[in-house]
């Protein structure tokens, strides 16, 4: 059981099914067996629309390869969940200039995906998963595609996050090093999670 | 945001369906209505497989924030739509001002052919 929150790393090799798990908590996948629940609610019970609404306002996602638009600006990303959930325009521009300033990228707010750097991505792949206030913050290797100055960055950023917003991180991650940053930390070991005391 | 197609190739095949469209139309051959009908399904499938990567971007970017099914097939269906008309009205007009009155349905072909390939990319993410 996690807490609300905490953050919680799972590391492990590749292949190890630490994607997978996190896209079955996102309920991007579906398990062959067992339940996963998430703020009370049954994922693998969940219809696609029903599974749709969860990632829209319990759950934000970061996947590995950031999952943004690269042709839409980094405000027309931020706000597409927003978007979704049917807030007005305004109050939206508000939000994500709100969220792009806690990040510290407003100054590259109209700028397209596709020329940022990957730690400019990575922070704006956060500020999106934030834009409807989760619970949960699930984040798919984080650090991979970062020098480790800039992963150092994105680590501080989510225990800033965890602690303003009183948000649940779920990192996964290859890289030890990342696992300094964490409350808790298990591995994924053959399929099963197994606690390491630090 | 922008609904008009961001890759490259859209355009080229956008020149190279009209210039084609235009040398087509000065010959006088009886299998030239088929030969444009031909080249639009060509002219759409190749722009497709071009910018695939910006329709998975929409699909993933929208599954991930939450859009239920039918949004995420309604936008992709919308930029394709709109891709597939820029891409077939310009050699449409040109074989249609030849005297090529059969070009006129290359964009509702056009747009048929591309609605397709969009529905069998939001279908494979929902398998």
């Amino acid at each position: 059981m996690i807490h609300r929150g905490e953050i919680v790393g799972i590391h492990g090799p590749s292949g190890a099914g630490k994607t997978t798990l996190l896209k079955i908590i996102a309920g991007l996948e579906k398990p062959d067996r067992g339940d996963v629940i998430v703020e009370g609610y049954n994922v693998c019970m969940l219809d696609e629309n029903a599974l749709a609404m969860l990632r829209n306002s319990v759950v934000g996602f970061i996947p590995q390869d950031y999952g943004l638009i690269e042709e839409l600006t980094v405000i027309e990303n931020v706000e597409l969940p927003l978007l979704l959930a049917g807030m007005d325009r305004n109050e939206r521009r508000k939000r994500v200039m709100e969220l792009l300033e806690y990040i510290g990228l407003a100054d590259k707010a109209k700028q397209k995906v596709k020329y940022l750097s990957g730690g400019e991505k990575q922070r704006v792949a956060i500020a999106r998963a934030l834009s409807n206030t989760p619970s949960v913050l699930l984040a798919d290797e984080p650090t991979a595609n970062l020098d480790w100055e800039n992963a150092r960055k994105v680590l501080e950023l989510f225990q800033r996050i965890s602690r303003d917003f009183d948000t649940t991180i779920l990192v996964v991650s290859h890289d030890p090093r990342v696992m300094e940053y964490v409350h808790r930390r298990y591995e994924l070991r053959d399929g099963k999670l197994y606690p390491v005391l630090s | 945001m922008s609904l008009l197609p961001s890759c490259r190739g859209t355009y080229y095949a956008l020149a190279f369906s009209t210039t084609l469209s235009i040398y087509v139309a000065t010959y006088p051959y009886e299998t030239v209505a088929l030969l444009s009908l031909v080249l639009t399904i060509l002219g759409v499938l190749s722009v497709d497989y071009a910018d695939r990567t910006t329709v998975n971007q929409l699909i993933e970017g929208f599954t991930i924030c939450g859009a239920r099914p039918r949004y995420v097939l309604f936008a992709v269906v919308l930029l394709t739509i709109v891709k597939c008309l820029i891409l077939s009205i310009p050699p449409s007009i040109v074989l249609a001002v030849s005297g090529l009155e059969e070009g006129l349905i290359n964009p509702l072909l056009a747009v048929a052919v591309g609605v397709a390939t969009a529905l069998y990319e939001v279908r494979k993410r929902y398998a």
